[in-house]
């Protein structure tokens, strides 16, 4: 293919404009959307990353094989137990905060996108004493309108008595918000809650608990939270409960997982659309393939041959593909920031995922582009010719 | 020396399956020769036409373009004799109706591998009365205006045959005649012509004029036109 053939499919897309900018229209919104979902999937992945930070060192997730909701003695033993151990629990309860999980953003908004709010109440103490740098990320609260409703937390009252002291709630609503739909994905959760210790406050709510993430003070005591749990179940009177120990939450583990989501999330949003766009232009140049023939028969009589023909069908879809593919990712980088406005979701375009677009692309414009002129280089031009009588 | 006629056909024969459309046909046309060929519709005057324009192979006998034997040549190279010394018009312009009048031209041009020299594209549009219309896509065009833009396409790599369908078949008297001026005018091309015609008034202004009948090229004489 030579730069004339790009010169006239440059010409003949700028001529036709209106069926080359409806035909490019399903390419330039599938980047779009691929563009803002990889944004979206990377700014999530990276406001949970930040909302982790240092969890999993010394954590331990689990999981409790329980349906039914756990009876009050279950949290109480839990306290008991966390306290004498010395480590820090956070349950996440299943159906108490499903608004991030669920799709219904709205619920956890209320409480938590006033900047106001974020401003004044930072968690300075926990359980009395000083937080350490990485508590402060560990002991926020994600709560939803539900749950802050059971626990008498508004905008008026944004505190919470838990075990006879005082916690401060603190949201971050994009990182929080959207780290729900993670933490969901990261857990095979479909609706999780992280609320702060100590544990009593909560109990009387009565909800099924799905996780305990412990946290304990040293690596050490992470080697007997088995051993104790067991134990605890059994003087609990809940030894019918199975549970799975993870030991530790590694952090790179929680890394990859995540990325293989913003890989499979984004790389399906984009197939699905591009392949209905590809389509879309397939069909497009097969009816070209048909109402062109007269301009195809002039080509031949001027001397091209049907590969001639077949290379200026290919530099088309390339041009056109390539060209609304761009002005689509283009677009799509310029929205991220009016979308995280709007939709108050962390967004993070990213040239790594603009190369994996790029070359998505390539691919598409190749697979679009082929078709149209391997079938041009089987016309006949006997049959071309005949229509010029 | 003596120069090596354009055109050698000898014996020629093509069949669509069991229908013999050309039949021992001969031709031998000069450098510089203008012909018109008639003949009812059916007797094989297109496919006379695509064999000479190097798109249709024949069944059997023998094709020399300018000394080369068409049966023996390659497709690319076939294209490629077609693309730099045929030149075709038809009885409709067929002008690529995206591009401007200058810009058929030059796709022409390059084609054909002759660097499109912009003082002969507007030399050929002065003199076939285009000047103004060079920028103009077809659709802005009178049918005699495509008409003689399309000739200007075809005559602007300078071909050694420029093959006619009909050439004014689409036009009235007086815009058929001026095209028909322009395509014989020496100082505008002095290659070889072959035209196909149902009209005796158009054949009548070319050196020899063929008759296409049972597959094979006779002269032709008919009573001349009240």
């Amino acid at each position: 293919m030579s730069g004339g053939h790009l010169r006239h499919a440059r010409r003949y897309l700028a001529r036709h404009l209106g069926q080359t900018l409806l035909s490019g229209l399903g390419i330039a919104f599938s980047l779009l959307l691929l563009t803002l979902t990889q944004a979206s999937q990377r700014g999530t992945f990276e406001a949970v990353l930040r909302e982790f930070e240092g969890l999993g060192q010394n954590s331990a997730l689990l999981y409790m094989h329980e349906n039914e909701r756990l009876p009050p003695r279950f949290f109480e033993g839990l306290g008991r137990l966390s306290d004498n151990h010395q480590w820090r629990t956070l349950p996440i309860f299943e159906s108490a905060l499903g608004a991030n999980a669920v799709g219904q953003p709205v619920q956890a908004r209320v409480l938590f996108t006033d900047p106001d709010f974020t401003a004044v109440f930072q968690p300075k103490l926990a359980a009395g004493d000083p937080l350490r740098e990485e508590d402060q990320h560990v002991n926020r609260a994600v709560i939803g309108s539900t749950l802050a409703e059971q626990l008498g937390i508004s905008l008026a009252t944004p505190h919470v008595k838990l075990g006879g002291e005082w916690y401060q709630v603190r949201g971050i609503s994009n990182g929080l918000q959207a780290g729900g739909s993670q933490i969901h994905q990261f857990l095979n959760i479909r609706e999780a809650a992280l609320v702060v210790r100590p544990l009593d406050s909560l109990l009387h709510g009565n909800r099924p608990l799905k996780f305990v993430l412990i946290r304990t003070a040293n690596r050490e005591q992470l080697a007997d939270v088995g051993r104790r749990f067991t134990h605890f179940l059994a003087e609990s009177g809940l030894d019918h409960l199975r549970y799975d120990l993870r030991l530790p939450l590694k952090q790179n583990q929680l890394t990859a997982r995540s990325q293989a989501l913003l890989a499979a999330h984004g790389g399906l949003v984009g197939a699905v659309c591009l392949l209905l766009s590809c389509l879309g232009i397939l069909i497009s140049y097969q009816l070209q393939l048909r109402y062109r023939r007269e301009e195809f028969g002039t080509l031949i009589a001027l001397g091209a041959s049907p590969a001639f023909i077949g290379k200026n069908l290919f530099a088309e879809v390339l041009l056109l593909v390539a060209g609304s593919g761009f002005a689509g990712m283009a677009t799509g980088i310029a929205a991220c920031i009016p979308v995280a406005w709007v939709w108050v979701t962390p967004m993070s375009p990213h040239p790594a995922d603009w190369a994996t677009s790029v070359g998505l692309l390539a691919l598409v414009a190749l697979a679009t582009a082929l078709p149209p002129a391997l079938l041009a280089r089987r016309f006949d031009p006997i049959e071309l010719m005949r229509l010029h009588r | 020396m003596e120069q090596t006629p354009l055109i050698q056909m000898q014996g020629l024969r093509f069949a669509y399956g069991p229908v013999s459309v050309l039949a021992d046909l001969g031709l031998t046309l000069g450098h510089g020769e203008r012909i018109a060929i008639m003949g009812r519709s059916g007797a094989g005057k297109s496919t006379l036409l695509h064999i000479l324009a190097l798109l249709q192979s024949f069944n059997e006998g023998r094709f020399l373009f300018d000394g080369e034997a068409v049966d023996t040549l390659e497709r690319g190279r076939k294209e490629e004799v077609r693309a730099r010394h045929i030149g075709m018009v038809f009885q409709a312009h067929y002008l690529i109706p995206y591009l401007t009048v200058e810009e058929n031209v030059v796709l022409a041009c390059e084609l054909a591998g002759v660097p499109a020299d912009p003082n002969q594209v507007t030399h050929l549009l002065a003199c076939v009365g285009l000047t103004e219309r060079g920028k103009h896509r077809p659709t802005q065009l009178s049918g005699g205006e495509q008409q003689r833009a399309g000739l200007v396409r075809a005559l602007a790599k300078q071909p050694l045959l420029l093959l006619a369908d009909e050439p004014t078949g689409n036009l009235d008297v007086e815009t058929g005649g001026r095209v028909l001026d322009l395509m014989l005018d020496p100082a505008i091309y002095a290659g070889a012509v072959i035209a196909v015609t149902h009209q005796p008034e158009v054949a009548n202004r070319f050196d020899r004029v063929l008759a296409l009948r049972d597959g094979r090229l006779q002269y032709q004489t008919w009573e001349q036109p009240r």
